[in-house]
Order: structure tokens, then sequence, then C-alpha cells
């Protein structure tokens, strides 16, 4: 049996969208989706898809932040672990990478072949990223769980990054994973906790009760699911902060 | 310095439209950017790249908003199904109305839960009088009062899944019955389902059998103001007779002239003339007799 580490103990994490009024999806289905895995129909955001293009990705993508809450705020909060061989994860938030403002500076400066290249370079398909994850947080961090805060490390994972030089937020040093936007047979990943800010759980499954998206069996199914996993708290994602710091902590 | 102000909030006003909700209130001041949860706990800074997650509010909510207050948040659907319940309507008027059709307010966490604990009480009250009055039944009404109860009582409480079962259980809904059995069990509200049974079985014993002999009074005192004495009086009448009339098959038995024939004391004042009460009973004329007989001591004894 293999050891745990603080990578694989770092949790998955999705958390609020940034609004768009050009979107049309509840918060409620936005959700469920989420947490059954049928990302098919979850609309991507303008600045997403831009970043996709211009990194060439081949589908549109579901994102996770790994072992960090972006934004720190948000009315749900899911922490999950991957169950799928087919995600790819990176050491920073790819759409950082080409965002108009420049806010990752490198050396050499990349066009945009280079800023693809370098994407492509450095996704770890699967799980083959926990090595280099750790790695880098016993490198860069004096404990790794500073890193869940959005502590600033003493060095970059990708050595091209000029950190001191980087204008944008934590984002530049956290971890993203990404799998196809796809709908799954089975989840591509395992809900580990969901945090509800107080009163919106019930408000969710009176949501989930009424859908045509599954049929009884199944809202009974996930409806179970949900208690099993989730909690109503007064501020969601300062609470899966600390959730996600005790975890790594023995 | 600069004073504090409400710049905007944090929530999905897409899939609240029938919530009563509130949001976390974002401000700004000399110091920057704080968040207000909205269920409470400690403002938290917020930085400048994550107040693009905040939406703006109308101006009205700028002007009144006081430190520690929160966004509150009534969804079109809530606010429409709202103006025709005289409890959330009392509330409800004086919120800023959004362009999209939803309401606005602001104020501190525990001041909304007092709100929802009045409001939920009174809309728990309405549901059961729909659902079991003979007088009051009316289960289209107790669609948009449950529907509107849901939105109020939004934690798990014991209340909350003793009303939506008792709703789900009049109205037929077994399946759904069961999911709020189950829920009611899974969410920690109640010990267990068998648990949720026996207070289940004796909440709706008590609606079912107790308010005939209580409601007079209680009608007397809840009702005043929204109606008169005299009326809330005779609307209690009506109750006694309904109570006698045993309906199950619905032929009629009373008719407002059949009142107004078998009570004089009714016949110049006519209260129920706003409300269309048609008593029905399958024991026909010996229990019409002998419900007027028992409204008639009642109004000699009352007037």
């Amino acid at each position: 049996m293999t050891t745990p580490t603080a990578a694989t103990q770092l949790r998955w994490v999705q958390g609020m969208e940034k609004p768009n009024p050009k979107h049309t999806m509840p918060w409620q289905e936005l959700l469920l989706r989420r947490l059954l895995g049928l990302f098919e129909n979850v609309p991507t955001g303008e600045g997403t898809k831009a970043a996709e293009d211009a990194l060439e990705f081949p589908d549109t993508m579901a994102y996770y932040y790994i072992g960090r809450c972006v934004p720190s705020f948000g009315h749900n909060v899911v922490a999950s672990r991957p169950v799928t061989d087919r995600s790819l994860t990176t050491p920073f938030d790819t759409g950082a990478l080409v965002d108009s403002r420049g806010l990752i500076r490198t050396s050499p400066v990349l066009d945009a072949a280079g800023r693809v290249a370098l994407v492509r370079e450095f996704s770890y398909s699967g799980r083959d990223y926990e090595p280099h994850l750790d790695g880098w947080l016993e490198a860069a961090f004096a404990h790794p769980a500073e890193y869940i805060t959005g502590a600033r490390p003493s060095a970059h994972s990708v050595e091209a990054f000029l950190l001191e030089e980087c204008t944008g937020d934590a984002r530049i040093w956290t971890w993203e994973a990404r799998i196809r936007a796809t709908d799954y047979a089975s989840p591509p990943t395992e809900t580990v906790l969901v945090l509800f800010a107080a009163g919106t759980r019930e408000r969710y499954l009176d949501w989930v009760l009424d859908t045509e998206l599954l049929t009884a069996g199944e809202r009974l199914t996930h409806v179970r699911d949900v208690y099993g996993y989730s909690e109503e708290t007064i501020d969601p994602v300062p609470d899966m902060l600390e959730y996600l710091q005790k975890e790594l902590t023995p | 310095m600069t004073r504090e102000e409400l710049v905007g909030y944090i929530g999905a006003p897409l899939g609240n439209e029938a919530s009563l909700t509130a949001f976390d209130a974002v401000t700004r001041s000399a110091g920057g950017f704080r968040r207000y949860p909205a269920a409470g706990g400690e403002p938290q800074e917020v930085s400048a790249s994550e107040v693009e997650y905040a939406l703006p509010v109308p101006s009205e909510l700028s002007a009144q908003w006081r430190r520690g207050h929160v966004v509150w948040f009534a969804g079109r659907t809530f606010a429409v199904r709202g103006t025709a319940n005289s409890a959330v309507r009392a509330f409800l008027t004086d919120w800023a109305l959004t362009d999209q059709g939803h309401r606005m307010s602001t104020g501190t966490p525990r001041e909304l839960l007092g709100l929802r604990d009045t409001v939920a009480r009174e809309l728990a009250m309405q549901v059961s009088n729909y659902l079991f009055d003979e007088l009051e039944r009316r289960h289209d009404q107790a669609a948009d009062v449950f529907e509107l109860f849901l939105a109020v009582e939004n934690t798990p409480s014991t209340r909350r899944f003793l009303t939506a079962a008792l709703y789900y259980f009049q109205t037929r809904r077994i399946e759904e019955y069961e999911f709020t059995r189950e829920r009611a069990a899974l969410s920690r509200a109640f010990d267990s389902a068998e648990a949720f049974d026996v207070q289940f079985g004796k909440h709706r014993e008590w609606l079912a059998t107790g308010r005939s002999e209580t409601s007079i009074s209680e009608l007397g005192v809840t009702r005043q103001g929204a109606v008169s004495a005299f009326e809330a009086q005779a609307r209690a009448l009506i109750w006694v007779a309904a109570s006698a009339s045993n309906d199950e098959h619905r032929s009629p038995l009373f008719s407002e002239s059949s009142w107004i024939r078998h009570v004089p004391a009714l016949r110049t004042e006519r209260p129920w003339s706003k409300h269309k009460y048609l008593v029905h009973g399958p024991r026909q004329v010996e229990t019409h007799v002998e419900a007027a007989e028992k409204i008639e001591f009642f109004i000699q004894e009352t007037l």
C-alpha cells in the first residue's frame, strides 16, 4: 500500500463560477452536474473558451483547483478525489498564462506557440503530477499546508516563471486539474465533502427532487449521497480551507 | 477616511427565482473591499481581482446598508407568489424591485432569521388550514403557500419536514411523501424515520381532530383585524357544521340559502357572503338540522 503524501491528500476543489449574464444554468444544476460528472452541457465562460482556443486544447474542459479554493468565497464548494486516469494537471492556472493582462512573466518571453508548448510540457497525465507536486511543496513552503492558504511560494514549480515579476494572484502557482467536459457514465471524481451555505442544502435537494435530469431512483440515491458527504456551514469556503489544511496535518 | 459603502453582492440569482435567501454583501472603504457572509460570521477581506465575482445592487440598497448588513434576496417567482399572501406581502412590499423582477433589501443575518421564523410559522398554519379545514380546503391555494413555505423555511427543521410530509400526504403524492420522510431522518431533524412517523402521526391527528374544538376562540383572536369579530365567529360556526357533516363524498348539504333559512340571526348580516362556503356531507337533512341548531345556539351564546 502506498504511503499518503501531501499531493495524494490534496483534494480537487470546485467552487463559485464567475457570474456570466449569458448563462442560464441554475446553480443547482451546475452543482448536480459537477457531483455526477455530467459536464457536457455546463456552459464555458468566455475567458475560459478564449484560453482553451489560445492553448489549442482539442476539447472543452472541466476544471478543478488542486488543494485550493478560488475564489475565497461562494455558497457551495466541492472537494473530491480523482478516480479517472484521463485527467491532465498543470502547476499553474492555464487561463492565467494567456490572460491578456500579462499576469505571468517568463524567461524567455513566450509567444503564442511557446505558451502552447509550455502547457503541453507541464501537463501531467493522470496521477503523474503527484511526485512533482510533492517535490515542489517540500521545496517551496515551510509546510505544505501553507500552499492551501495561498501563501507565496519561495519558487515556482516551472523554472521559466519569473515569480517576482508576475502580477497575478495565487492562481499563478495554484495547480490546475482538468478533464474533458463530457457526460461520464460514472463520475470521474469521488466527492469527499460538499459545504453548503446555511439554508441552501435543503433548497438544493428540493430542486433535485423536482428535476427531470434524474429518474426517481437516481434522485433518491443522490439525496442520500448528498446528506452523506455534505454539511451546511456559515461560510463554506473558509471552512473548506480549514478542512483541506486538516487533511494535511497529522 | 472613506465611508464604507455597499458596492455589490455575491450570490446566484439564477436558480433562486423561487427562493427567499441572503447573499454576501461586498463593501468598499479606504481599507479595500470586504465581504459580509450571508449567514453571519466575521467580515472577510476580498482581493481586487475577486470583486469581479460581485454583482451590482440597486442604488436604494446602498443607501440603506449599515455595517453588519447582508443582502436579502427574494427571487421574482417568490415575489409574485408572495403578493397573493398576506404574510409575505407584509414585509416584501418595502423591498427594492430590480429590473429582473426580484426584490432585495438589506439587514442582518439575525434579523432575517427572525423574519423567516415568524413568516414560516404563519405559512405552515396556512398550509394546514388549506389542507384540513372543511371550509378552507383549497389544494390549489395550498400548493402556492406550500412553495412559499419551503422557500422561507429553508433549514432542516422539524417544522419543515412535518409540513412537507403533511402536504404530500394530503395531496396523495406518495413518492414525495416517502422522500420527505427519508430526508427528515437523513438531515438529522429526526432521530430516525420511525421517530418521524410517530411525530407525524400525532401532528396529523391533532390537525384532523383538534380544530373544531379549539378553533372558535382561536379564530376570534387571530383573525381580528383581518375580518370583523362577527365574521370570525360566523366562520367558526360554519366550522362546527363542517365537523358535523363529516364529508367524504362531496354531495352538497348546505348552501348559503339554507344557512339563512335555518339560522335566523344570520339572515340580516350574511357574514359569509364574502366567503362562498359550501358545506358538504353525506348525512343530508339530519346533519343539516343538527348543525343548524348548534349554530343557532352558539349565536345566542356569543351575540
